[in-house]
């Protein structure tokens, strides 16, 4: 029953998207306004045959109907609810659907909003390519990845439960709609750039009608990604939070291009500039969410030539081919259309530190994707198998992050145009004497590691640079009589708390890095070993019994203070045991504690990795505060006066310090 | 004048940045090898750091304070194993393991041992781990 509810839902869903997208584009091409009016509420059949896909998904889930094989593979009597509603994005099929959800979503939110520019070919192109996006989203849900694939022969009367590190954090079941609200998102803006292209409308308008969507789907895909790493630090055991994995890396590329395009697109918007770049950007961005896609769920991972035999996987890489294709060939038919009508004036101007910016994030994003699909161009040239290691990664990109640091301190006070000294010295001589104390203040105190020193230095310089930014924004919002919030808020002071939740960030990346301290110590009951500065004591293991799963869980006692549990646990499906560390928490490091080896008899020695990591806090926090800061900048802020985007002679005016 | 030196300028840029590519890549590369290819391709391995894919032999695992001494095999093709260490809680005979070192000699020193997922490793890998005894 909810296979047929399931089934008729996604062909809902791909008749609806099709004959929408098919009676617009008739409808624009002809110039029959009423066609293209009522294609707009083919989007609630759409939405209608997500919502119902997705409630027959988790209706299965949660009655325990073992007829479908997605609830037979995935699902227990046992595992608790929340693991049983987030187990509907916890496989390909699943997953699909929520891509699917997320879309109809967005959709919804589209044509409410834009209510009034319904008849807008720009608006009504970019529906095409919106509702072709579904269209081929419900069609691989139709076949290659059937979440209602039904059970044929004995149904089975329990299932074994998602995999068990998806089932034992309450992150798990927030960062995939997280990420999929980001990686989904980009959609949008990559429609409206295309509309752009096949309408000829390549001004500034579709950029202007995008700014909110891509912020959105930014902030989204930002959490989404911190949230990812905080949930491998809770729940792998091995103390890190980003392995530079392939399915880290590809979450993470859409959001190098998406942060470059969020930032080359205010040149296109002041100056008329980077108008094929940034159509470019934006189509890079959309593109590797699909490429990422592709090589997360294809298994080529696994084997170039394991691939083929997921239905889904060429499917996934054609239509990558098409959107490369496309937007190629759009932007070849447009060429003369996207000459900008403006020019770089001086090497030191906003313009071209925007311009920098964007170098280094496509110099980031090429290194990482790069180190992600080597060892699949190595299979395929030569059959021999091997990875790409962290030293790769972590020496390419650290520079690339370092100059990315400095470019935040630097960019955001240099006006448009020319910068003249006078300037310079004026906004930047505070926050380089912020950059320059920390340093000596960390020299003298003993800090001898080089990345971590440029790191906290820079990090030092670019948060006094945007404090400062904020602060005059504050006080001038509060001398034109406004509450003085209005100066935090808008897209270049919530853009300025954005660089702040980057600057914890990179502070917490560097500490946690450098100063790692790791041990594996053989203790019997009352032992106590000392990392760091804490003292840590082994108090006993015990035996525990839950209903999905039982542990061998010891107690350490960290500090004299509270007892804390790690625990080797045993699932019943799966032979393997899955370490669960257990955490202190600090402002100034984290204790975290795994057990390795669990002792024969209670008296025994038991293994106890130890790993003390300063400012590893610091991520998650920052994480939240980029989060926050993308939502400040939704909130309409100041008005201000454009620059006129041809350049003039003359003497350059002086624009207002909080003026982006 | 002035853009043939932008080229020359760019053209140096992106030699430079190849160059520190393909160095990067070199030296972050880790091949993979199962132990029937590991022991087919040792000459050319040398000391060279890599992975090795097999199956612990029952019987071959003697275990010490600091390390443990196993035998891991693939396709008839046996390695030795000297991995220094403590191996991790679900390291037993008759599972497959991948470890991360190098060969010394004919024995392979290891510093890294990776439990494979065994029951969808098994799924995955038909033809990686043929006569796998549970």
């Amino acid at each position: 029953m909810t296979a047929i509810v399931g089934h008729s839902a996604a062909l809902l869903g791909l008749l609806a998207s099709t004959i929408g997208g098919v009676s617009l584009v008739v409808g624009l091409a002809r110039g029959r306004t009423n066609l293209v009016r009522a294609a707009w509420s083919y989007v609630w059949f759409v939405v209608a045959a997500a919502v119902i896909g997705m409630g027959a998904m988790e209706f299965a889930l949660v009655r325990h109907d073992f007829s479908l094989q997605y609830v037979a593979e995935h699902g227990s009597r046992h595992t608790p609810l929340l693991y049983t509603i987030a187990g509907a994005w916890s496989a390909l099929e699943g997953s699909i659907l929520l891509w699917v959800l997320v879309l109809s979503i967005y959709l919804a939110a589209l044509t409410l909003r834009h209510r009034a520019q319904r008849e807008d070919p720009v608006f009504g192109w970019a529906l095409v390519v919106m509702l072709a996006v579904a269209a081929f989203f419900f069609f691989l849900l139709l076949g290659a990845a059937d979440p209602f694939h039904t059970i044929k022969g004995v149904i089975p009367t329990d299932g074994p439960g998602p995999n068990p590190l998806l089932q034992n954090h309450p992150l798990m079941a927030i960062h995939p709609p997280f990420l999929y609200g980001g990686f989904v998102g980009f959609t949008v803006p990559f429609a409206f750039a295309l509309a752009s292209l096949i309408t000829g409308r390549v001004d500034e308008g579709w950029v202007l009608a995008m700014r909110r969507w891509t912020l959105v789907a930014f902030g989204l895909l930002t959490v989404g990604i911190v949230l990812g790493a905080w949930w491998s630090y809770e729940v792998l055991g091995w103390g890190g939070f980003w392995a530079w994995d392939p399915v880290e890396n590809t979450s993470f590329l859409p959001w190098l291009t998406a942060t470059a395009y969020l930032h080359s697109v205010l040149v296109q918007e002041r100056r008329g500039m980077l108008r094929v770049w940034n159509l470019s950007l934006v189509t890079a961005t959309f593109a590797l969410t699909i490429l990422g896609t592709f090589l997360t769920r294809s298994g080529v991972l696994e084997s170039v030539h394991s691939f083929s035999e997921s239905g889904i996987g060429p499917l996934l890489l054609g239509f990558f081919g098409v959107i490369v294709v496309v937007v190629c060939g759009l932007l070849a038919w447009r060429g003369d259309a996207l000459r900008s009508p403006g020019m770089i004036d001086s090497p030191v101007s906003r313009e071209a530190a925007f311009l920098m910016n964007n170098l280094l994030f496509a110099a980031f994003a090429f290194v990482v994707l790069l180190g992600t699909v080597f060892p699949l161009i190595a299979e395929a040239i030569n059959n021999s198998r091997l990875t790409i290691g962290r030293p790769y990664f972590d020496r390419m990109t650290g520079p690339i992050g370092l100059a990315l640091l400095f470019l935040m301190a630097v960019a955001p006070a240099l006006p448009w145009r020319k910068a003249s000294k006078g300037v310079m010295r004026d906004r930047l001589l505070v926050p380089a004497w912020i950059g320059g104390i920390t340093l000596l203040a960390l020299v003298v105190f003993g800090v001898r590691s080089l990345a971590a020193l440029v790191a906290f230095s820079l990090g030092a310089f670019a948060g006094a640079a945007a404090l400062r930014q904020l602060v005059l924004a504050a006080r001038a919002a509060r001398r034109s009589g406004q509450p003085w919030w209005r100066g935090v808020v808008g897209r270049a002071n919530g853009g300025m708390i954005v660089h702040l939740g980057v600057v914890v960030v990179a502070v917490g990346f560097a500490a946690s890095m450098s100063f790692v301290q790791r041990d594996e110590v053989r203790l019997k009951p009352g032992e106590s070993a000392k990392v760091g500065r804490h003292h840590v004591t082994y108090l006993g293991v015990d035996h525990v019994k839950y209903a999905t799963r039982s542990a061998e869980r010891a107690s350490v006692r960290v500090d004299g203070g509270r007892v804390y549990r790690p625990a080797l646990s045993k699932y019943p499906f799966a032979t393997q045991a899955i370490g669960t560390p257990s955490v202190r928490s600090g402002v100034i490091d984290d204790v975290y504690l795994t057990l390795v080896t669990t002792p024969s008899d209670p008296k025994g020695t038991a293994v106890i990795g130890i790993i003390v990591t300063p400012l590893v806090n610091w991520l998650w926090t920052g994480g939240l505060i980029m989060g926050l800061g993308t939502a400040m900048a939704l909130v309409p802020g100041r008005r201000r006066v454009p620059t006129a985007p041809a350049s003039q002679p003359g003497p350059v005016p002086e624009p207002e310090p909080v003026a982006v | 004048m002035k853009r043939g030196y932008a080229g020359i300028f760019l053209a140096v840029a992106v030699a430079v940045a190849g160059l520190l590519l393909w160095q990067g890549l070199k030296n972050a590369t880790v091949y993979f090898k199962t132990a029937d290819e590991a022991v087919a391709q040792r000459a050319s391995l040398g000391t060279r750091r890599f992975r090795l894919e097999g199956v612990v032999e029952p019987g071959s695992v003697h275990e010490r304070k600091q390390f443990v001494d196993f035998v891991v095999s693939e396709n008839d093709a046996e390695v030795r194993v000297h991995h220094v260490g403590d191996p991790p809680e679900l390291f037993k005979p008759n599972i497959p393991v991948v470890l991360e070192g190098h060969f010394d000699g004919q024995v392979f020193q290891s510093d890294r041992i990776l439990v494979k997922h065994t029951s969808e490793y098994r799924k995955e890998h038909k033809g990686r781990v043929k006569d796998y005894k549970q």
